[in-house]
């Protein structure tokens, strides 16, 4: 039955239904709307609350393609040193014709208030103050031109509520994050100038102490840097590392109580409570219950707005164990491929392993082995579990399964020399 | 990279809207019109692994920041719809690229798990054959009369058929 669909088959579906949402009158839709939320008015706020991000998130890109324009066109000609105060001017002067450019907006003669709600958005004192930030860095790192869509690396039934909270607003993630910073002792506080990686090394380093207070300072820092940038384009400059971010705080809320104790896997194999930072995931002074569900929610965000491979394989882990969602093991080996082909040892391993095993895809044990050979050749020393899976699952195949695994590995490191290495 | 079509500065031009002009089109949309959009955007958000939310933003996000071009005689609800449609799209077709680079060219696997999500949809109406047939006719590109005849019901019973099928899948993508 999987294969007789048409790839497009659910956007077919769609623009079907679409057609009919467009063809109903008017008033049996603001009856249906009356049904779904009470009110009318709850989904017409939810578009206004929906527009003014929208909005917002325009304006973000529009700063900083301006400011890629003049570091492209004016900037690299000029020597490094000679560069600095010209783009201290430049982002001065852009972020004040931004403000300007705001204020104008926001005096326009567009309509009442209360529902001019993009031009309310020029007017948010967290976007002023964000944006200017991210254009410095715009200009510092001077990253290429890329699309400025979101990656999306594989599709999931389950969702969390919304994906992308303003963590300004009242949102299931901001009350989550909210909630568990009120548990955390206060981290020392960078300052504003702190760059994001400097923050997540100290938040490392506090990782790495002997107490509850240090953990929990490192847990405050995580979230912070989660909030100030959770929002941030997915080819931002600071994208991966707030990803990191929240992959940490995920991970505080799956161990709720001190990791590093390796636990038994449905497929038999010893895992470590995570992959590569398994050894900082140490809840905060026991502050933190184990929340599972929770940990789903922020890994969905960096495992799809971020394509977080990390996210993206303790997401999998999820699905197959069923551990805080409905247990799925399709979507489990498919958060686990997108992973894997990132080269993230631990979702090679597992993809591996639910393939030689035939759970939530089709049984390949020659295919099933080639992840695990690419797993087993960069696992490190923490990782035991992936050089066991290997050598029992090499002990058991044929021949030929060995032979044409070792091919796969090989073809695809010839075609992933980066993610090979990694 | 994404180019500017909208005119940078607030001036209108003749042959597509300014960006002033698309806000100010956002903003006077009825309360029918912006029910309608959000309802579209939870049925194509369901084609995809991100939120409503997030798919209208992202539209919003094109349209005032000038990725997509807006005609002026162009009805503004079916331009609006048609940026969502083709993030959708667009979103939807990355997250295969991401899975087709598993290295096994012979896998049937992959089309596989990009089918799950159809499959699982036929399965939310397994209650409901005749719903069901009709959905399956849907994704495979039937329309209007066609998908009536398939359906073996009278007009009447037909439409409200249909209807059922629209609100439970929104439901299903709340």
């Amino acid at each position: 039955m999987v294969a007789n669909f048409r790839p497009d088959a659910l956007s077919r579906l769609a623009d079907a239904l679409s057609e009919d949402v467009l063809n109903t009158p008017a008033e049996e839709l603001l009856a249906e709307a009356a049904e779904d939320a009470q009110s009318p008015r709850a989904l017409v706020s939810e578009f206004d609350a929906n527009l003014r991000r929208g909005a917002r998130r325009a304006s973000r890109r529009r700063l900083v393609e301006r400011l890629r324009r003049i570091g492209r066109g004016f900037l690299w000609p000029v020597a490094p040193l000679a560069a600095a105060p010209v783009v201290a001017v430049a982002v001065a002067f852009i972020a004040g014709a931004h403000y300007f450019d705001g204020a104008l907006r926001s005096t326009a003669p567009v309509g009442p208030p209360a529902t001019s709600a993009v031009y309310e958005s020029s007017k948010q004192p967290a976007v002023a103050a964000e944006e200017p930030k991210v254009a410095t860095q715009a200009v510092a790192s001077a990253p290429a031109p890329a699309p400025p869509s979101p990656r999306m690396e594989a599709n999931t039934q389950q969702r969390a509520t919304s994906v992308s909270p303003l963590l300004s607003e009242s949102t299931p993630a901001n009350d989550m994050l909210g909630r568990a910073a009120g548990t955390a002792a206060p981290a020392p506080r960078a300052s504003e100038a702190e760059s994001v990686p400097a923050q997540l090394a100290i938040a490392d380093r506090l990782l790495g102490g002997a107490s509850a207070g240090d953990r929990s300072q490192a847990f405050t820092i995580f979230k912070r840097v989660a909030e100030e940038h959770w929002n941030d384009p997915a080819d931002g400059p600071h994208a991966q590392e707030t990803a990191e971010a929240i992959v940490a705080l995920a991970r505080f809320y799956l161990s709720g109580s001190p990791p590093g104790t390796s636990t038994l896997t449905a497929s038999g194999y010893a895992e470590t409570a995570s992959s590569p930072t398994a050894a900082t995931a140490r809840a905060p002074g026991g502050s933190i219950t184990r929340d599972p569900r929770q940990a789903s929610t922020l890994l969905e965000h960096a495992a799809t707005h971020f394509a977080n491979s990390d996210a993206q394989y303790e997401l999998g882990r999820l699905y197959r164990d069923g551990d805080g969602v409905a247990k799925d093991p399709k979507v489990a080996a498919r958060w686990f491929a997108a992973a894997a082909t990132k080269g993230q040892s631990s979702a090679q391993a597992s993809l591996g392993i639910m393939l030689v095993e035939g759970r939530g895809v089709a049984r390949d044990v020659a295919r099933g082995l080639s992840w695990l050979t690419l797993a087993n050749k960069a696992a490190g020393p923490k990782e035991p579990w992936i050089k066991e899976a290997y050598a029992k699952t090499v002990a058991r195949a044929s021949e030929s399964d060995v032979k044409v695994a070792h091919a796969y590995a090989d073809s695809w490191l010839r075609d992933h020399p980066v993610a090979g290495a990694r | 990279m994404t180019t500017l079509s909208i005119a940078a500065e607030d001036e209108p031009q003749a042959a597509r809207l300014s960006r002033s002009e698309v806000i100010e089109a956002i903003r006077t949309l009825t309360e029918a019109e912006k029910i309608t959009l959000l309802k579209i955007a939870k049925i194509y958000s369901r084609t995809t692994s991100f939120g409503h939310d997030d798919l209208f933003q992202e539209a919003v996000c094109r349209l005032i920041g000038g990725g997509r071009a807006l005609p002026r005689e162009a009805p503004f609800l079916s331009v609006l719809v048609g940026v969502m449609r083709s993030i959708a799209w667009q979103w939807r077709s990355e997250a295969h690229e991401s899975v087709d680079e598993l290295p096994d060219p012979r896998c049937a696997e992959t089309s596989a798990i990009a089918s799950i999500d159809a499959v699982k949809t036929v399965d939310f109406f397994a209650d409901d054959p005749i719903a069901q047939k009709i959905v399956v006719a849907m994704m495979d590109g039937a329309r209007g009369e066609e998908l009536q005849h398939l359906s073996g019901l009278s007009k009447v019973e037909y439409e409200t058929k249909r209807r059922k099928i629209r609100r439970r899948f929104e439901k299903l993508a709340d």
